[in-house]
């Protein structure tokens, strides 16, 4: 009976790894070490013990972490919901619908490259109030496995970026760790 | 090339985007090209560019093509006639009077050093979008090859993929990548193309979680652009905003805001995205923005670029299929590889 159970979960998994084959792999780009002693702003999705782990290592290892008590930016639908547009407009006569397709089609477009110019714009005061060099985004609890990326906020340039591939088991203190040695062109 | 034309010719009339009216195959029919220019000398190729386009397109496709002087004679039996210039909200109608799948019509206006500019708007009835492109070549010992290029252009939109490239994007440029992806798989993506030699914005980069789903990119598959686009038709006449004495301060409150909707995202949406891709490109001081859209198992792509400086959409394409991977490593080579139309 395990036998069987065995198989179908092996069946399984060569079904479900091509579909989801990149989140998986181990992936590294670092176009330029980060410093050491750079000013961080490090966002993270965790509770606030394992944010703290994650802080205390960033700081053991020499950087100053800017207090950014942010797990995420606003997200879109904080801002407002343009849903209801679509909603309001099928409202409306049928013979609008032509119109009503191509302006909500603009709307939700306009609204899009809005909120990326918002946060650009949150990105620029981090930078210029706040003095951060680089915002570091992480994710330990990813299911495709722990990842993280860096942006150097001089230019908005992607610098770094690792996909650790999918373990079972890391701790969240080894997973920075490892982390940092990547960004700082350690490993 | 006799080979190529066949497998293009073969995945057109396979394609599910054509509704097809006659048995046959599809209906595709050419409008005047409009002389744009003051010279009356070159009036004769208002009819000759389409009638030319027209028999290289029968040519290559098992297609039902219909020429300037046919659409005439099926219009003088309604008592209309064909009009030199058409608004894109007059070509359902049109298409439904004379029976046509496709409506192919533009303009062309000459330049300096007897080179010719050339306009083509290609309308599909079924899906009600319109495709726009120019194209500039050299007139008469040339005419020839523009016609045949033009041909291509049009043969590589209605293929399978969906094709379009005006130039390539050389490796160096940044690009700010808007995609359905997120986490590791966004981190696979960019990665790609930092490897690839190109400079990456951050844009959703600078976020943990992606809001544009599946579903919601699909919104920027239609890039209105000065020179060359693909876009949604609308039709402002339909839009009625009733009005009379019975209506009140409240509703005419309601009216005026939606009419002003319609204003900024239907009329006036060109220049307001203009403005818009400006303050995104200077903030991130980006020269391309290519969009990238996945199916859900994240195994097919579709891809649009617009350059900054013209806000063009400078290439398209449809069924990229891979992985993510292999997808990035197709849209690579053919972003930063010069195809060159003889």
């Amino acid at each position: 009976m395990y036998k069987y159970i065995t198989a179908a979960c092996i069946v399984c998994l060569a079904l479900i790894a091509p579909l989801s084959c990149s989140a998986g792999k181990a992936v590294r780009y670092l176009d330029r070490p980060i410093p050491a002693n750079s000013s961080l702003a490090i966002i993270i999705d965790a509770p606030n013990k394992v944010k703290n782990v994650v802080m205390t290592r960033f700081l053991a290892r020499g950087f100053t972490v800017k207090a950014i008590n942010a797990s995420d930016f606003f997200s879109l639908n904080d801002v407002f919901d343009y849903r209801d547009f679509k909603k309001v407009s099928y409202i409306g006569q049928d013979e609008n619908f032509l119109s009503l397709e191509k302006t909500y089609n603009s709307l939700f477009k306009m609204h899009f490259y809005n909120y990326e110019v918002n946060k650009a714009e949150v990105l620029s005061d981090m930078r210029n109030k706040w003095n951060v060099q680089y915002l570091i985004l992480l994710d330990l609890k990813s299911m495709g496995g722990a990842w993280g990326r860096a942006i150097d906020l001089r230019t908005n340039d992607l610098v770094w970026i690792e996909n650790q591939g999918v373990s079972f088991g890391g701790d969240s203190e080894k997973i920075t760790d490892g982390f940092i040695d990547s960004m700082t062109g350690k490993k | 090339m006799i080979s190529r034309a066949a497998i293009i010719a073969i995945t057109l009339l396979g394609l599910p985007l054509i509704t097809a009216r006659a048995s046959a195959g599809p209906t595709m029919a050419f409008g005047y090209l409009v002389n744009e220019s003051r010279d009356v000398n070159h009036e004769y190729l208002e009819t000759i560019f389409p009638n030319s386009f027209a028999s290289s397109i029968k040519n290559i496709f098992q297609v039902n093509v219909v020429k300037p002087g046919q659409i005439e004679r099926l219009l003088e039996k309604q008592g209309r006639r064909l009009e030199k210039r058409y608004r894109p909200c007059d070509l359902m109608d049109l298409t439904d009077r004379i029976r046509s799948d496709y409506f192919i019509y533009g303009s062309f206006l000459t330049l300096p050093n007897n080179r010719i500019k050339i306009r083509l708007n290609l309308y599909s009835h079924g899906m009600n979008r319109i495709f726009s492109f120019t194209n500039i070549g050299r007139m008469e010992k040339e005419i020839f090859k523009l016609v045949d290029r033009i041909t291509n252009i049009m043969i590589d939109f209605l293929g399978n993929n969906n094709f379009f490239m005006s130039r390539i994007v050389p490796r160096g440029k940044k690009i700010g990548i808007l995609t359905n992806l997120e986490g590791g798989d966004l981190n696979s993506l960019y990665c790609a193309f930092l490897k690839g030699g190109y400079r990456i914005a951050s844009m959703q980069g600078n976020s943990l979680y992606n809001t544009l789903s599946r579903e919601l990119i699909g919104n920027f598959k239609y890039i209105s652009a000065p020179e060359n686009s693909y876009q949604i038709v609308s039709d402002p006449r339909a839009v009625r905003v009733l009005h009379s004495t019975w209506t009140g301060r409240g509703y005419y409150e309601e009216i005026n805001y939606r009419r002003e909707i319609y204003r900024i995202f239907d009329q006036n949406y060109m220049n307001e995205k203009s403005r818009a891709l400006e303050k995104l490109a200077g903030r991130h001081n980006i020269d391309t923005v290519l969009i990238i859209g996945f199916n859900a198992p994240k195994t097919k792509a579709w891809v649009r670029c617009v350059d900054i400086d013209s806000k063009d959409l400078i290439w398209m394409e449809s069924n990229i299929r891979g992985g993510i991977t292999d997808v990035c490593g197709k849209i690579l080579d053919r972003m930063s590889m010069e195809i060159i139309r003889k």
